[in-house]
């Protein structure tokens, strides 16, 4: 993946000088023609040394005012999750606004809501590394975590929807004195516990083998003791060793392999929760991509949401440059209109398909009581990216940011229209019913995106926040390098400057 | 008897046998202790009855005129609205004022429960531009009352009507406080109670109060939702399907379990049910249902396990069935036509319910029954989500024992009232000690009355006979029980010649949603209307 | 077994091209115990080695195997043999319904024991004596590090030092540190 020649890249720009289209050398190309070569994925003319103390440095100094800030804010939204899921256990379900139909609401939601989000982190990741994308070096340590936190984040609600969730371990397969009594494996929630388990392993240790050289980098950096020992112990004493690099290189290519099917088949997997049953509007083939798609774009809406605050408020500017928010931009359009798509779709084969109760359904969702929930679904999901076909939109830090936030809504609206509209009115119409949000619903969703940005702060405070390595292997090595003389002691001297 | 076998008896008036002798001596006109009378008297304690002299035929009688004048004079028809007021169909006048059940069993036509309403005709409705709940003052003259008003379908324009026994203040914690007090609006003339033909008037005043309503909507298009099976006697002497029609299911990728022995089913017969709703009941009772209350029903977390859907047909446009009236009220139909239809767990065959319940709280018994093993049930409410007949029922809340905890009862005031309506005192004598109480988190729903198999089941082997099939009536579910027109018939369709198998196969049977293949065990037979008359 | 004392020569490289050529140098030399350490891997250092490409893929398909097999086991034990029960009028040996799982217990066994494999073989997989830990070589830093074990069987001191002054190696020194490499 890394390249030992001369970088293909320009030299040294800066971030504020990025343009978003390659350099143009009329004349010296190898048969005389124009030679385009890529803006640097680095700015700044940093040297390998800049990027250790870059990127450590959240790690290594005493937390900074900004995340003491960002980190009590954090911390309070994880108390009223804490709270509300105290009462919610003592008290029972009936705190919730779930009733007979809408037996599914506000937590299973937000559970497809965090799973999507993760997905992006292991594309990232994964997907993009099998594409040979050097621009993900910046960003894929980030996202990879967003995953983690996310899925963590998601976790908790299969759990804590469960009307008697201290028995929540019976869904594990284990042999047992009840007969042995195991589970249910024709349900999808049973092929859920072992996807959601698969995929929150499987990117911790996809997350963890890709931080191994960086954690030694950290724990070369360090001067106490206590730390270097910490940082070795978690690192399993890696020293750069190249015949550790050539074992973790196959590794970190068959995790990547092995993620990215990870990255359908565990939305898809999500997605069978509502396509196997039997409900009109949810018994539809289009699930399992609409779901994956959906989880991408929802997901790289959320690392542009954090990327834009790991540049502008931990100062990663040149590391996460505008050019690497242009090409996320770029895939949350794709993916935006893909999700624009899947929606006109849908609307289209509910009428073709003759069927009365799926056409009553689709009509229902855009005409009925919840139609102000379509309105903002469709709305934000599939009009408001297309502001990213102009060039000058993709590299506006506030267009990004707002586009972002605004998308993460209209995918959480999209799970409520999915979930709430196809229960509410279904087979019976002696049956339907309404469905609304109560405090304590409101209070777990907003607390758990408390909890998702204290693990998030936790990160950026004890962890590299880049892929160190990864990112040096795509820095033009004429600029990066140090010079010949310089002794480690003089290396070590200039990153603390 | 004493001194009997000794001949004369000796007289001794202090004993209640000579007191009886002695009277029966006078009405015979005989002396005790002679031949005649010893005969006759055996004889009337042998036959248990006396035939006397006939009586005198009775004078002929008269309409007196005189006696009609003492009548009060009817009022003539007010020129406006007239007040009806009709006695609750549960709480009659009030006396069971403190049943929850009945208080929790909703009015058949309005499906409103715990409360009542006035029921006013839709065009006056909607020229008052109300909406359901919204209150209005009715203004009798001798009394006033604010009510939640009910756009009733079929009421006459010139009528309003409230029901009576509701708005008692002080019969218990339970029926305390709950619907409108229509007394207030009865008049007393002439030493008489008057509660029909009332001249009334109405005005919409400021407010609404949300009526617990036990159904979602009320209309059905049965052209694209063939649910209800209806039709009319020359369509049926036509041709004895009719009314049965729906899409039929797809071919299966799976060979059919077999049940090769006892299979229960349930056959329910429209043109019998009269909508009265003692199922319901019958069932909360040998089940141990429990009250949700007034918030529970409005909240949608209602208990009931049978419940009986009352649809208007959706008016005609052009000779279709105009199913555009999903949203806002029924359009004015003068003359609406209510169907009823007992809905309860259907048991299908393949059922969607247990596919997805991934803890194996669900499942199929070789008799046919959806099982649903409430010690397993860890509530995911997969399986409610999933049943497209939405029978399955959730305990959102602890209903079998009280939340020790004062401060979970002050932050949650819906944990009291659960306690109040379930818990207090005497109330856990009404529970079946057959049925399980389930606690909070634990899905439920109709299981057949398998208590009642499960019963049947264990006599038969007791009585050394392995009974292969059951005849009719070994098994009465309490619905069944219940029903006064025996509109519900329930046994085993295996059973060479049951009641229900018979039924399973007429012509007017028709199993619901065979579009989904869920194959339910209940057949419903349809309801046929007299259009000759 | 842990050495006490860890010797050898050091020197290192500033750019990968160089250190890439070194690398094959010092293979075609016929030396065997020597390594080199990197910021990031290089392309093609394998070859400039003399190393064979890592055995894990193979390890994966295995792990991968079992994954299957254990799902596929489990699955069908459980619902045909052990407690075969009517769930929604499916049948016992539902395949379709087994597909998820099997899948994702694949890639679980897969993913996680290559993981695992690679972790303890870039541990285990190593010359008899890797460089010191009390040495700081700026290896994680922007260096790339020849180090020559003295357990080579071709080790001469005097030899090593000028093999690697002459590759154009900068800061090239003989190292000899008590307390062995973890220190």
């Amino acid at each position: 993946m890394t390249r030992h020649e001369a970088s293909p890249y320009a030299t040294v720009m800066d971030d504020s000088q990025l343009t978003g289209r390659p350099i143009v050398l009329a004349g010296a190309g190898p048969y005389g023609g124009d030679l385009e070569i890529p803006e640097p994925l680095v700015t700044g003319g940093k040297k390998w040394s800049d990027v250790d103390r870059d990127i450590c440095m959240h790690a290594e100094q005493f937390p900074t005012k900004k995340w003491w800030i960002a980190f009590s804010v954090a911390l309070t939204f994880l108390g009223v999750l804490v709270f509300s899921l105290i009462l919610l256990f003592y008290s029972g379900m009936g705190i919730l606004g779930i009733n007979s139909p809408v037996g599914w609401g506000s937590f299973i939601i937000n559970f497809v809501f965090w799973i999507g989000i993760g997905h992006a982190g292991t594309l990232i990741s994964a997907v993009l590394f099998l594409f040979r994308q050097q621009w993900r070096t910046g960003i894929n340590r980030a996202a990879e975590a967003m995953t983690l936190f996310a899925v963590a984040c998601a976790g908790i609600f299969p759990i804590i929807h469960l009307g008697r969730a201290w028995f929540a371990y019976w869904l594990v397969p284990y042999p047992n004195a009840r007969g042995p009594l195991w589970i249910n494996f024709n349900s999808p929630l049973a092929w859920d516990i072992f996807a959601i388990s698969t995929y929150g392993l499987v990117s911790a240790a996809f997350w963890y083998v890709g931080l191994l050289p960086d954690l030694a980098t950290v724990r070369d950096r360090a001067t106490h003791p206590w730390r270097k020992a910490i940082y070795n112990a978690m690192s399993f004493g890696w020293t750069g060793s190249h015949r550790a690099w050539r074992h973790y290189e196959s590794a970190y290519m068959i995790l990547a392999g092995l993620a990215t099917p990870l990255v359908f088949s565990v939305h898809t997997i999500v997605s069978f929760d509502f396509a196997t049953s039997v409900m009109p509007g949810w018994h539809t083939t289009i699930f399992p991509p609409y779901f994956v798609i959906g989880a991408i774009f929802s997901g790289f809406a959320m690392v542009i949401t954090l990327m834009t605050f790991m540049r502008g408020y931990f100062g990663m500017k040149n590391y996460v440059t505008l050019n690497h928010m242009e090409s996320m931009a770029k895939i949350l359009m794709l993916t935006g209109m893909l999700v624009g798509f899947a929606y006109s779709t849908e609307f289209f084969m509910a009428w073709y398909s003759g069927s009365e109760w799926e056409g009553f359904v689709f009509k229902n969702r855009a005409f009925g009581p919840y139609g102000w929930a379509y309105f903002i679904m469709f709305t934000c999901n599939a009009i408001v990216p297309q502001i990213f076909w102009w060039k000058k939109m993709r590299r506006h830090t506030w267009v990004l940011f707002v586009v972002s936030i605004l998308v993460n809504v209209g995918m959480w609206f999209e799970r409520y229209v999915i979930v709430v509209t196809s229960l509410h009115r279904d087979y019976l119409p002696s049956s339907w019913g309404m469905y609304s949000l109560t405090r304590w619903d409101f209070a777990i969703l907003f607390g758990s995106f408390g909890l998702f940005f204290t693990l998030f702060l936790l990160f950026v405070r004890f962890l590299p926040v880049v892929a160190i390595s990864e990112v040096k292997g795509v820095m033009d090595p004429k600029v990066a390098r140090s010079a010949p003389t310089d002794t480690v002691a003089a290396v070590a001297a200039h990153q603390e400057a | 008897m004493p001194g009997a076998a000794a001949g004369k008896p000796v007289p001794n008036p202090s004993l209640a046998w000579h007191f009886l002798r002695a009277g029966w001596a006078a009405r015979l006109a005989l002396e005790p202790g002679t031949p005649a009378f010893e005969a006759a008297w055996n004889e009337v304690l042998r036959s248990g009855s006396f035939q006397g002299p006939a009586p005198a035929a009775p004078p002929a009688r008269a309409l007196a005129p005189a006696a009609l004048a003492l009548l009060a004079a009817i009022p003539a028809a007010p020129a406006g609205l007239e007040l009806q007021l009709y006695p609750h169909l549960a709480l009659h006048d009030g006396q069971h004022g403190n049943n929850a059940w009945l208080h929790e069993f909703p009015d058949p036509i309005t499906r409103i429960s715990w409360g009542g309403a006035l029921s006013i005709a839709p065009r006056r409705f909607d020229e008052m531009k109300l909406a359901n709940g919204d209150l209005v003052e009715v203004d009798a003259g001798h009394g006033k009352l604010v009510a939640p008003a009910y756009r009733h379908a079929g009421m006459h324009y010139d009528q309003v009507a409230l029901p009576l026994g509701l708005g008692r203040t002080a019969c218990g914690d339970i029926g305390g406080g709950v619907g409108p007090n229509a007394f207030a609006l009865r008049l007393l003339a002439g030493g008489r109670p008057l509660s029909a033909g009332l001249p009334v008037t109405i005005r919409k005043v400021a407010g609404s109060e949300a009526l617990a309503f036990a159904q979602g909507s009320d209309v059905i298009d049965r052209e694209a939702r063939p649910l209800v099976p209806v039709t009319t006697l020359s369509a049926y002497e036509a041709n004895q399907k009719s009314g049965t029609e729906q899409q039929a299911g797809g071919p299966s990728a799976w060979p059919e379990h077999p049940y090769p022995n006892a299979r229960w089913a349930m056959a329910i017969d429209l043109s019998k049910c009269n909508g009265c709703g003692k199922c319901v009941i019958g069932c909360q009772a040998e089940n141990n249902v429990p009250v949700v209350g007034r918030r529970g029903i409005i909240d949608g977390r209602e208990m009931s396990w049978m419940r009986i859907d009352r649809y208007y047909d959706a008016p005609k446009k052009d000779g279709r069935w105009d199913a555009d009236v999903w949203d806002g009220p029924l359009p004015v139909v003068e003359e609406p036509q209510v169907l009823f239809e007992p809905m309860l767990c259907q048991h299908c065959e393949n059922a969607p319910c247990e596919t997805v319940c991934p803890f194996v709280a669900t499942m199929h018994s070789e008799d046919g029954l959806n099982q649903q093993i409430y010690n397993r049930c860890v509530g995911t409410r997969y399986c409610a989500n999933n049943c497209p007949f939405k029978v399955r029922r959730f305990n959102f809340w602890e209903y079998g024992k009280a939340q020790e905890s004062a401060l979970f009862r002050a932050l949650e005031p819906r944990i009291k009232r659960n306690a109040e309506l379930n818990t207090r005192g005497l109330m856990q004598m009404k529970n079946n000690p057959e049925v399980t109480v389930r606690n909070r988190g634990v899905m439920e729903k109709c299981s057949f009355c398998i208590q009642r198999i499960r019963e049947a089941r264990a006599e038969a082997t007791r009585d050394g006979k392995s009974k292969v099939h059951f005849p009719d009536g070994a098994v009465v579910p309490a619905c069944m029980e219940a029903c006064p027109t025996g509109a519900i018939t329930f046994g085993d369709v295996n059973a060479p010649g049951s009641k229900v198998a018979a039924l399973a196969a007429h012509p007017r049977a028709m199993k619901l949603l065979e579009a989904i293949n869920v194959k339910p065990s209940i057949s419903y037979l349809t309801k046929v209307r007299n259009d000759k008359a | 077994m842990t050495p006490t004392s860890n010797k050898g020569v050091l020197g290192h490289f500033c750019e990968p091209a160089d250190a890439l050529a070194a690398a094959a140098k010092v293979r075609d030399a016929g030396w065997k115990h020597f390594d080199f350490l990197t910021p990031f891997p290089i392309h093609g250092m394998e070859e400039a080695m003399g190393q064979k490409r890592s055995w894990i893929p193979w390890v994966t398909l295995v792990l991968a195997l079992c994954g299957i097999l254990f799902a596929q086991g489990l699955q069908n034990y459980v619902m045909i043999f052990d407690w075969p029960m009517n769930f929604g009028g499916k049948p016992h040996a539902a395949w379709p319904a087994f597909i998820p799982i099997t899948f994702e217990a694949m890639v679980f066994w897969a993913a996680l024991g290559s993981a695992l494999v690679a972790i303890i073989a870039g541990k285990k997989d190593t010359i008899p004596q890797p460089p010191p830990m009390l040495v700081k070589t700026g290896a994680t830093i922007d260096r790339f590090v020849l180090w020559i074990s003295a357990t080579d069987p071709k080790w001469n001191a005097a030899e090593a030092e000028a093999f690697v002054k002459s590759l154009g190696a900068h800061g090239v020194r003989l190292v000899d540190v008590e307390g062995g490499a973890d220190a």
